[in-house]
């Protein structure tokens, strides 16, 4: 295995050098309940489109940084959008575009900043998935031409990403004695925090009862461990740190780190044998010495979540407890907002919406704002946010800091 | 009789290992330079490049490293319940399938011995033998 980079005087030099200053969202609720008599709208009804979807968060962050599209000359596109018609769409004669998920965006375009190819990025997402009907599991298991085992076993009847995320979790119970019964944490703790987002499509809590009472899917998986299939759209601006116009606090960029496992991840070595562990420790040795802080400076936290089992293997991975103790750290509130590590505060991709990594952001960023002051939703004085990233053995992890 | 099983994923040297499979041989590449067996099939060695390499014949001995079973149908012809297991093979690779209809999950535990079983299968390339794992002995 190659020798994993750490240029801790490389990265400190990005420190706070940018920052994002806009924020937007589309109408997740609105759109999902577009159905007949404010039921979910049917799969493939055509209905929306990722371009539009992608237009409306955009000039909502354009809004909220106080920014107008001429102000951006770097563009990051995410989704099943293509970068020409997302800015031939947007109207936008970009210096510099790429595509990428929101992690992979935000690195590059820390680099492209600094480089002084562009100044002020739109990262720009829009996907029309339960529209467009896009599948990820079964004969045409969207990504596929990404992640090979994703479709690689269908001749014997596996293809779902979910059945592999199980796969994982059953070979943690089987090594640590992990329970069904401690993974519902997870799903009973994000639903809660959906409870208290006007935008989060799934807002009624359930117990962990109810989650042992719901239907497998993949077992040990339950309908509960799985993220939503909905149309939504998110957009967030970052800008050289010193050329932030102050209509809003900028949230820093203060860590950045990167690692991948791809050696036999067809046959799912780095995942059923090191549950991905060496990529999250490489990521750790960048992203917080970088920042200047570690996981109990952390006050916000925010795990991709396809799955439950996402935020079990990235405490673990990242220091917040003990390999094979994720299943005990996550009881008693843990990760619930008033709790020692507040996770996926917007009830994240399980019951908020399913943006792939990019509606994590902006809601990180609003907590480091402080804009939810006053309500339930606070995560009181959070001054510094984590994201972190793990697709498939892709893991990739951005700190923010709240800006003066 | 065949069964009609989802398509197979198709390149040069996928299309070499499902040739042995019509004589019921399960083969894996071996780099001829550093020897490390490779699956999926693929170019070149992962280790070393080297893009020399023979089909080495495993033992068909493994042992259960994990497993599901869906309860949701993916596929017409994989009807739920329908399990699937992670066999660490005794040469090294992790090789994923799932099981003769006989078997069920609950057949499954950890470090359980298993033994290489064969399907007689086919798809839009053809017929072939789907190589599988089922409990050992059983």
């Amino acid at each position: 295995m190659a020798n994993r980079v750490v240029e801790h005087d490389r990265l400190k030099k990005l420190k706070d050098t940018v920052a994002v200053v806009g924020v937007g969202e589309s109408d997740y609720v609105g759109d999902y309940r577009s159905g007949a008599k404010g039921n979910a709208a049917e799969k493939g009804s055509g209905a929306l489109n990722s371009y539009q979807l992608a237009a409306t968060a955009l000039k909502r962050a354009l809004d909220d940084a106080g920014l107008t599209k001429d102000d951006i000359d770097g563009l990051v596109v995410g989704g099943p959008m293509s970068t020409e018609r997302t800015c031939e769409v947007l109207g936008i004669n970009a210096s510099w575009c790429v595509s990428g998920d929101a992690p992979r965006g935000i690195i590059a375009a820390v680099q492209a900043i600094n480089a002084g190819l562009c100044h002020t990025v739109a990262l720009v997402y829009g996907n029309a998935q339960r529209s467009m009907n896009t599948q990820y599991g079964g004969p045409q298991a969207m990504g596929g031409d990404g992640i090979l085992s994703y479709v690689y076993y269908a001749p014997w009847g596996m293809t779902s990403q979910g059945g592999l995320y199980s796969m994982m979790f059953r070979r943690h119970q089987l090594v640590y004695g992990t329970t069904e019964e401690q993974l519902g944490a997870v799903s009973v703790a994000f639903r809660k925090h959906a409870s208290m987002n006007p935008n989060a499509i799934m807002k009624e809590r359930f117990t962990i009862e109810d989650y042992m009472n719901s239907r497998y899917i993949s077992e040990p998986f339950h309908l509960f461990d799985y993220c939503l299939i909905n149309d939504g759209g998110v957009a967030f601006i970052i800008q050289r740190r010193d050329m932030a116009n102050g209509k809003q606090i900028p949230i820093n960029i203060s860590g950045i780190g990167w690692s991948e496992m791809d050696i036999d991840s067809t046959q799912l070595r780095p995942r059923l044998k090191d549950f991905y562990l060496p990529a999250h420790h490489a990521v750790r040795e960048q992203v917080y010495p970088m920042a200047g802080y570690g996981p109990k400076d952390v006050d916000v936290y925010a795990t991709y979540d396809s799955f439950s089992t996402h935020l079990l293997f990235s405490l673990e991975g990242f220091g917040f407890c003990e390999p094979g103790e994720g299943g005990a750290f996550i009881q008693d509130g843990r990760i619930e907002i008033g709790g020692e590590i507040p996770c996926n505060t917007s009830g994240g991709m399980l019951s908020e919406s399913y943006m792939q990594s990019w509606n994590h952001q902006p809601e990180l960023v609003r907590q480091l704002r402080h804009q939810y002051a006053g309500t339930e939703r606070e995560v009181k004085g959070a001054e510094v946010g984590q994201y972190v990233h793990d697709v498939a053995g892709k893991c990739l992890s951005v700190i923010y800091t709240r800006g003066n | 009789m065949a069964t009609t099983r989802p398509p197979r994923v198709m390149d040069p040297f996928a299309r070499e290992f499902w040739e042995y499979t019509q004589n019921k041989e399960l083969r894996l590449q071996q780099c001829s330079e550093c020897q490390k067996l490779r699956w999926p099939a693929a170019a070149v060695c992962d280790k070393c490049l080297s893009p020399d390499y023979t089909w080495e014949q495993v033992s068909g001995k493994g042992q259960v490293l994990s497993w599901i079973v869906f309860h949701r149908q993916y596929f017409p012809e994989y009807p739920a319940p329908h399990p699937a297991v992670a066999v660490e093979l005794a040469e090294g690779p992790i090789f994923v399938c799932c099981m003769p209809d006989e078997f069920q999950g609950s057949d499954l535990a950890d470090a359980l011995p298993m033994e290489l079983d064969w399907l007689e299968s086919e798809d839009r390339f053809g017929t072939y033998n789907l190589p599988v794992f089922k409990p050992a002995g059983k």
